[in-house]
C-alpha cells in the first residue's frame, strides 16, 4: 500500500544514472558556431521562434485560418449587389484581385469584361496602385539560422520601382540552388491578404525549410518566392558559397517542406 | 560571477559565453538525455538550446536567472527533437540485459529495464516534467516557471506522468509473470 515513495525512490535513482557528462564535440562545435550567429537584440521577436518548433506549422495554420475568414469575409463585402438570386448567373469579378488597374504583373482576364451595366455605383477605389512587377521586387537573404533540423531564411524585399505597388502577404516559396533547380517547392496559399510597398519599401518574412534529402546542391542555395499570377523573383543568397541545406529527417527521396511567413513591413 | 559573465556575453563577448556554455554544458546535456533517452538527440538538442541561448540572451532580462532560462531552452530543444521523430513511442529500445558483470542484482536490473520502457511510453511534456523534478530536484513553482506553465498545469503533468509510469510498467510486468504478481 506504502509504495509511492519507494517508486519514487526507484525513479529518483534510475534518472541518476546515466551520462552525466556531455561529449567533449560538443561544446567545441558549438563555439564554432557563434561566431557566425549573430545575436537577436530586440526589435523583430516572432513568437514561434521562442516556442518549440513544431509551433512554426501552428502558428503559420492560425495565420492562414485568419486570412482565409478575413478574405472570405472581403469577398463576400465586395461582391456586387448580393442577395439577388439572379447573381449566380452573372460572373463577379473573379479572384478578388484587389489591383483593378492590371498591371505587368497581373495577367489580363480571359476576357475583357465590359463593365457590367447593372452594377450599383462601383466604388472609388482611390489612387490605382498596380501589382508589384517582378522585374522591380529586389529580394535578398539577410540571414540564414539553423533551427533543429530546419534552416529558417531572413528575407528582405525592396520595391526597386519610382511608385507603390501592392503584392500578397503569402507567396509560394521555394528553395533553389544556383543552377535554378528547385530543391523544395512550397505550396501556393489560399487566400492571402494585400500589402502595399512604397516606392523603395521594403518587407520582410521568414522562410523555414526542412528535410531535404535530394541530391548534393549546387552553390549558392537561395529562396524563391511565385507570386499569385505566376511571376516569380529570387532571393539574393546570402553567401555566394552556401550549399547548405537542412539535413534529411525523412527517408532518402522524401518530400522536404518549405513554408514562409507572410510578408511584413 | 555568473550574473557579470551573462552580462557580458550579453553583450556579445563570445569568451564569456564560452565560460558560460562550459559550466552548464554538462547539466544541459544529462537533462537533454535523460529527457530523450537518446545520446545523439541529446546532443543534438543540447547545441541547438546552447545556440539558441547565444543568439537570445540579450533577451534574458534577469542575469542570474540564467541557468533556468538555459533549461527551457533544453527543454523546448528537446520537444523540438521528439517532434521531428513521428515513431516516438515505437522507437523502444531495449537495454541490453547481458551486462551480468555489473555488480548489480538481476532484480534491480530488470527494474531498470522496467522503468526505461515505461518511461519511453510517455510524452515528451510528461518526461520533462519528471526529468526536472527527480532529476533536479525542481518543486512545482520552479517546474512551472522552467516550462512556461501555470503551477496547477505543472502540478497535474507531474501527476499524470508518475501515474502513467506506474501503470506502463505495471501493464508490461503483467502478461509476463503473472502469477509471481499476486502479493
Amino acid at each position: 500500500m506504502n509504495d509511492r515513495p519507494t517508486f519514487e525512490d526507484r525513479l529518483d535513482d534510475w534518472l541518476e544514472d546515466g551520462p552525466a557528462d556531455a561529449p567533449d564535440q560538443l561544446l567545441d562545435t558549438v563555439m564554432a558556431a557563434i561566431p557566425s550567429i549573430p545575436q537577436r537584440r530586440g526589435v523583430l521577436r516572432f513568437p514561434w521562434r521562442t516556442s518549440p518548433m513544431y509551433g512554426f506549422a501552428r502558428f503559420v495554420a492560425g495565420v492562414a485560418v485568419a486570412i482565409a475568414v478575413g478574405g472570405a469575409a472581403l469577398l463576400i463585402v465586395t461582391r456586387p449587389a448580393p442577395g439577388g438570386i439572379g447573381d449566380r448567373g452573372s460572373p463577379p469579378p473573379v479572384a478578388a484581385s484587389a489591383t483593378p488597374g492590371s498591371s505587368a504583373v497581373v495577367p489580363p482576364p480571359a476576357t475583357p469584361v465590359p463593365t457590367p451595366a447593372p452594377t450599383p455605383s462601383p466604388k472609388p477605389t482611390g489612387p490605382t496602385i498596380s501589382a508589384c512587377d517582378p522585374a522591380h521586387l529586389a529580394a535578398r537573404i539577410t540571414l540564414w539560422e539553423g533551427a533543429a533540423g530546419h534552416r529558417i531564411a531572413h528575407v528582405e524585399l525592396t520595391n526597386t520601382s519610382a511608385r507603390s505597388c501592392t503584392t500578397r502577404a503569402l507567396d509560394k516559396p521555394q528553395l533553389v540552388d544556383g543552377h535554378g533547380s528547385v530543391l523544395i517547392d512550397g505550396t501556393a496559399p489560399g487566400a492571402s491578404k494585400t500589402l502595399t510597398v512604397a516606392a523603395g519599401g521594403t518587407l520582410k518574412t521568414l522562410v523555414q525549410d526542412g528535410n531535404y534529402c535530394g541530391p548534393a546542391p549546387v552553390a549558392p542555395v537561395t529562396v524563391a518566392f511565385v507570386l499569385s499570377n505566376g511571376g516569380r523573383f529570387v532571393a539574393t543568397p546570402f553567401s555566394k558559397t552556401d550549399a547548405t541545406v537542412p539535413p534529411c529527417l525523412g527517408a532518402a527521396g522524401s518530400k522536404g517542406d518549405i513554408e514562409m511567413q507572410p510578408w511584413a513591413p | 560571477m555568473q550574473a557579470g559573465l551573462v552580462e557580458r556575453a550579453q553583450g556579445g563577448d563570445q569568451d564569456a559565453f564560452a565560460a558560460l556554455a562550459s559550466a552548464s554544458v554538462d547539466r544541459s546535456y544529462a537533462i537533454a538525455y535523460r529527457i530523450l533517452r537518446d545520446m545523439h538527440k541529446a546532443q543534438d538538442a543540447t547545441q541547438q538550446a546552447l545556440l539558441s541561448a547565444w543568439r537570445d540572451l540579450p533577451s534574458l532580462r534577469d542575469p542570474e536567472r540564467f541557468e533556468a532560462w538555459l533549461h527551457r531552452l533544453v527543454v523546448r530543444a528537446c520537444y523540438a527533437e521528439a517532434a521531428r521523430d513521428r515513431r516516438w513511442g515505437a522507437r523502444v529500445r531495449l537495454i541490453p540485459s547481458d551486462s551480468s558483470a555489473v555488480p548489480d542484482s538481476a532484480s534491480a536490473l530488470a527494474d531498470r529495464d522496467e522503468l526505461e520502457r515505461g518511461f519511453r511510453r510517455l510524452s515528451p511534456e510528461q518526461r520533462a516534467v519528471l526529468v526536472l523534478h527527480h532529476y533536479l530536484g525542481y518543486p512545482l513553482t520552479e517546474i512551472a516557471e522552467t516550462l512556461g506553465i501555470p503551477v496547477g498545469t505543472a502540478r497535474s503533468r507531474l501527476h499524470y506522468a508518475t501515474r502513467q509510469l506506474r501503470a506502463a510498467i505495471e501493464a508490461d510486468a503483467r502478461p509476463t509473470n503473472p502469477k509471481e504478481r499476486t502479493a
